[in-house]
């Protein structure tokens, strides 16, 4: 009970390290794989099931007790985060099996998958921003390497690009802690929240704060920082550009939330404005970029800087109702987008052809896939039955009350945009006339992978009402960080975690 | 000796940023690993770096220089050490396919 936080690190470590040894059996990698991704799937459940029936849960690495000692800190919104990345991960994993070549799978595939998995929970899940920093190292270096997996002339390409603009972010990153550690004296976000509480002269600490947001747009592709993003996801072999997508993105997001709602609470008015107008621009970058684009996955990557301008807007605006939208949008978009991903790359196995111009007619062809592709288009592009379009509706309401009016028609001129281009999308590959091409045929478990992300999101919508009330709850914690602080702190007065 | 190392960090941001702007993709790294270390040198400055003085404390409390920021910096080091190496690796293994190591003529991906 008391290591449950601890689990959905350990476990892909596990995990990873396992298959490594495993030298070159494929059945046994794939076994441990997949294995290891349930599990980090069920102790993501039963971390969320502890955290909803008895508060934030705090771990302190090896006794050392806070602020001195690194935690894990459990809350609502980070055990939330772990359960939906788990889930999109475990798809993705079943999906990978079908897709990534034998050669591929025998060497360092599945290790990486876990890695890159490992950071992802670690950043969601730690209380530390120095150890917040080591698990983007981890989750960043694994991702590169996916990137470039296959090899390919662009992958590299894509891979070094982005790399090079994330270390860039890091030593930016180094320099933030740095600059805070010398004002505030501590690394704990909880101790932060508690100190700047107290400081009397605010000092560097908004260029401090901007920073941080400079550094997590990079992960989260705000602009300027999103120009690696379409190149990176579009080049990766499809199940990690599905997880890039749907999950690593939204850690740029989730770090926004996290500092500006913990540590500089007190800054978040006069940095508003930057937050804003980076969206916005975002918003119009990412859309307007999808327009042109004829290859299926750089439309998908290009949605995806739209989308991330949408729920950062959300961020910005920080009211109640807006954080609420922002968090329906994260969820709609992880499952969503990684769905799009996954069908996408069915039906690039199926034609050999990545080019929208050279599919069409698959719909007579391959009804389901078809099917999956059409419900990730309306999840993203917010047509009223699925819960996308109550995330849109719930933000332009949200901008609204807020008086940032221009923001909601801007809003609500893009969401026009993002319809017009992702139908386009699906009546080029799915509806027209046949292109004539020999099919090839997809293995089962990458279309049924998708299909199953689609049945989540279905399900998501007939039960929207136990999701958006979930959300509620989690946005009433985010808005008590002293409840966070109180958590991490019993830890010190009350080292044996008995209540 | 703060204003010593604010020149040196100065100097490393300056050299690395440079660097970044050319166009063949090793004085990039280069570039990369000049401003990283920028980055570490300003960490190991945020801690109130004092000269002679040990990160321990001796006996009788001889005056010690906040350990943090130095263990901070060692995994800083270490972890820009490793991308480093992936990414000159992931570099060579470019130069292996294309020839070059100019990136207008490796690049590829636009729009």
């Amino acid at each position: 009970m008391k290591a449950l936080p601890v689990l959905p690190i350990a476990i892909p470590l596990a995990t990873a390290i396992v298959t490594v040894f495993l030298g070159r059996s494929m059945r046994g990698k794939i076994v441990v794989s997949l294995t290891g991704g349930g599990a980090s799937f069920v102790s993501a459940l039963l971390l969320l099931k502890a955290v909803w029936g008895g508060g934030t849960l705090v771990h302190a690495m090896g006794s050392w007790p806070p602020p001195f000692g690194i935690i894990l800190v459990a809350d609502l919104l980070s055990s939330g985060l772990v359960l939906l990345s788990s889930g999109v991960a475990l798809v993705t994993l079943c999906y990978s099996v079908g897709y990534v070549e034998e050669a591929g799978q025998r060497l360092m595939y599945h290790p990486l998958f876990h890695l890159l998995m490992l950071g992802i929970y670690g950043a969601f899940l730690t209380g530390d921003i120095f150890n917040l920093f080591v698990f983007f190292e981890i989750l960043l270096i694994s991702s590169y390497a996916l990137v470039a997996f296959a090899g390919e002339d662009y992958q590299l390409e894509a891979a070094l690009k982005y790399a090079t603009i994330n270390l860039i972010a890091s030593a930016v990153f180094l320099v933030a802690v740095g600059g805070l550690y010398g004002v505030m004296g501590t690394l704990n976000m909880a101790d932060l929240g508690l100190k700047i509480g107290q400081l009397q002269d605010p000092g560097p600490l908004l260029t401090i704060f901007l920073l941080f947001i400079a550094v997590f747009g990079a992960k989260a592709s705000l602009f300027p920082f999103y120009f690696w993003l379409p190149d990176a996801h579009s080049s990766a072999p499809t199940p990690i550009s599905a997880v890039l997508s749907g999950v690593l993105v939204k850690v740029g997001a989730y770090s926004i939330l996290r500092v500006s709602t913990v540590i500089f609470v007190t800054l978040g008015p006069e940095a508003k404005g930057w937050i804003l107008a980076l969206a916005a621009v975002t918003m119009v970058v990412g859309a307007c970029g999808a327009l042109a684009q004829s290859d299926v996955k750089r439309l998908l990557a290009y949605s995806s800087v739209g989308q991330m301008g949408y729920i950062i807007l959300g961020l910005g605006i920080g009211t109640p109702l807006a954080l609420v939208s922002t968090l329906l949008f994260i969820v709609n978009h992880a499952l969503a987008k990684a769905m799009l991903f996954l069908t996408a790359g069915v039906v690039i196995e199926a034609t050999g052809t990545r080019e929208m111009k050279n599919m069409g007619g698959l719909s007579r062809t391959m009804p389901w896939t078809a099917g999956a592709f059409l419900v990730g288009v309306m999840a993203i592009a917010g047509v009223p039955p699925l819960f996308g379009f109550f995330a849109k509706f719930l933000l332009i309401q949200a901008a609204l009350e807020a008086g940032y009016g221009l923001l909601a028609a801007l809003a609500a001129a893009l969401a026009i945009v993002t319809l017009w281009y992702l139908f386009a999308a699906w009546q080029q590959i799915f509806w027209r006339e046949a292109s004539g091409h020999a099919l090839q045929h997809a293995p089962r478990l990458m279309t049924g992978s998708g299909l199953v992300l689609a049945a989540v999101i279905l399900i998501g919508t007939v039960c929207l009402n136990p999701v958006v009330d979930f959300l509620k709850s989690v946005e009433a914690q985010l808005r008590q960080p002293d409840a966070y602080v109180t958590a991490v702190f019993r830890e010190v007065m009350n080292p044996s975690g008995t209540p | 000796m703060t204003t010593m190392l604010a020149l040196t960090i100065g100097v490393l941001f300056g050299t690395g940023t440079f660097l970044l702007l050319r166009r063949n993709a090793l004085k990039v790294i280069i570039g990369l690993s000049l401003i990283s270390h920028g980055a570490n040198v300003l960490l190991v400055t945020s801690g109130g770096f004092a000269g002679n003085r040990p990160p321990i404390i001796g006996p009788g409390g001889v005056p010690y220089v906040d350990p943090l920021p130095q263990a901070l910096v060692l995994t800083a080091i270490v972890i820009s050490f490793g991308v480093t190496a992936f990414l000159v690796v992931l570099l060579y293994r470019l130069y292996q396919r294309t020839g070059t190591v100019d990136m207008d003529h490796i690049r590829k991906l636009r729009g």
